[in-house]
């Protein structure tokens, strides 16, 4: 576990939030020349991150933390603000519970799609292809336009591509424990276990502190988009509570 | 520099993946209509239609094979326009990918091309068909229409790369294109010739690049005659000024893509 999966230096994240009229042609001239009609909200505040190769790590934070956000900069979704870098070391996948797939396509046609993305040839997914469908318990929905399929299915979907098509990152939002009925989540457990064997690093945001407890090897505490703490969970953890409850009064 | 050369060289599956995606592009436009894949070719054809019997019966063209002028100059267009058009919006219709999975940008833009040029084509082969049926010229400046051809799609990225960054901060960018369309409709002779015009107006041809593009097209494949090889030259200048152009904007503003949909 010395290898570094991912790498995040001097992290900074600044929104800029435009009025609603400063949105077109003439309010965005007019914002040039008068720098008004816009705010910057901070989103990440001097992030310094080291996950290393085969880690199970947990982002954990209140509603509005920065734990998204920061997980779709590890993504390359939003790029930091200057200065900082963002170093990934391996082929990743976000799994979130949206859909993530392209509703007008087959569940066949977005495996291929989200295969070949993840860098499998055509052959090698025609190779895995069953499994997959096996795996994400969808053999009857094969052909069907995946815009028909519960946030379950696609979800469940997506966690099978990325797991046969050999991610070595996963970067889940709030995706864990929210997937399937019992059976698939005892499977995906199943897989968890597996992975973190074959050296896959998981970067896991959640509230639950039950899945965090029970499967992740580090836990970054984020409140108002910084670091509060990095620890094990049985140190974060007792953290987060504090913190809850502090804001709650 | 080499290194660049080097990423444009497919590494492993980079070819699959924009055929892939480029085919599921092209399926999806089409995808639950009656006609199906046939819209591909029936829209052109029917502006043609209605084309003809304005120029023919309305307002007789006095331009020779005047059926077969029109039909490049449309099919040509259309593949400019529909490519440009579909790429206004295309990192909310790529959201989905984009945002989870890693993916190199200008792939969706390259995809987004190879399926229109799959809509180009079926409408070519038409258009081959009806030339070779109505047209008793023949000139081996044929050939040369890959050119013409590779002119129009350096032009149709170069205008893709800049729309789609200015989109990203301009919500009322279909308004802007609609406008630029119309201009270009109207300036780049589809219905009327444009060696007919005199003065300054008769340099449109080297201002813009697809009147350029079209006047060679339309020399080569329907009058037989030799390319204009100094158009040429201006034609594919100004789209490698305009992909220059819009490679630095792309790279420059488009990393905040997302977070501004």
């Amino acid at each position: 576990m010395s290898e570094l999966a991912i790498e995040l230096k001097n992290i900074n994240k600044t929104y800029t939030v435009m009025d609603k009229d400063s949105q077109n042609l003439r309010g965005r001239i007019i914002s040039l020349i008068t720098h008004t009609n816009k705010r910057e909200i901070k989103g990440l505040s001097n992030i310094n991150l080291e996950i290393k190769k085969g880690e199970f790590f947990g982002i954990m934070g209140h509603n509005g933390s920065g734990k998204s956000t920061l997980l779709r900069i590890m993504s390359g979704a939003y790029p930091p603000d200057k200065g900082g870098t963002v170093n990934m070391y391996g082929r990743y996948m976000l799994l979130s519970l949206g859909l993530g797939m392209n509703p007008k396509l087959t569940a066949r046609e977005n495996i291929y799609l989200n295969a070949s993305i993840l860098g499998l040839t055509l052959k090698q997914i025609g190779q895995v292809f069953h499994e997959i469908v096996a795996f994400a318990e969808l053999e009857e929905f094969v052909d069907t336009q995946v815009k028909y399929f519960s946030t379950g299915m696609a979800a469940r979907l997506k966690f099978a591509v990325a797991v046969h098509a050999d991610a070595d990152i996963f970067l889940m939002d709030e995706f864990f424990g929210g997937v399937g009925d019992a059976g698939f989540k005892a499977k995906s457990e199943a897989v968890f276990h597996e992975s973190l064997v074959k050296g896959r690093t998981i970067v896991h945001v959640s509230h639950v502190v039950k899945t965090i407890r029970a499967h992740c090897h580090r836990v970054l505490l984020l409140h108002q988009g910084e670091i509060v703490g990095i620890g094990t969970p049985d140190e974060i953890i007792p953290e987060y509570q504090k913190l809850s409850k502090k804001i709650r009064k | 520099m080499l290194q660049k050369i080097i990423d444009w060289v497919p590494e492993n599956n980079r070819l699959e993946r924009i055929w892939l995606m480029a085919k599921f592009d092209f399926v999806t436009r089409y995808y639950g209509s009656f006609l199906g894949l046939f819209w591909a070719l029936l829209k052109p054809l029917f502006q043609l239609a209605i084309f003809y019997v304005v120029f023919t019966m309305l307002i007789p063209s006095t331009t020779d094979k005047f059926l077969l002028f029109l039909f490049i100059g449309i099919i040509m267009f259309q593949f400019f326009t529909e490519s440009v058009h579909g790429s206004m919006n295309i990192f909310k219709a790529k959201k989905y990918l984009l945002e989870n999975i890693q993916i190199n940008k200008l792939d969706i833009f390259y995809s987004g091309i190879s399926a229109t040029f799959l809509g180009f084509l079926f409408n070519f082969m038409a258009f081959a068909l009806a030339n070779l049926i109505l047209n008793n010229t023949f000139s081996w400046s044929i050939l040369l229409f890959p050119v013409v051809l590779a002119n129009l799609i350096l032009i149709i990225f170069a205008t893709q790369l800049i729309f789609s960054t200015i989109g990203i901060y301009v919500k009322d960018i279909d308004n802007i294109w609609f406008v630029l369309n119309n201009l270009l409709f109207w300036g780049s002779g589809i219905f009327f010739d444009l060696s007919k015009l005199e003065g300054k107006l008769a340099l449109i041809e080297y201002f813009n690049p697809l009147a350029g593009i079209l006047t060679n097209a339309r020399d080569i494949l329907i009058y037989a005659r030799p390319i204009d090889i100094q158009l040429l030259a201006i034609n594919l200048l100004t789209a490698i000024v305009l992909l220059l152009i819009g490679l630095w904007g792309f790279k420059k503003y488009s990393a905040k893509a997302l977070e501004k949909l």
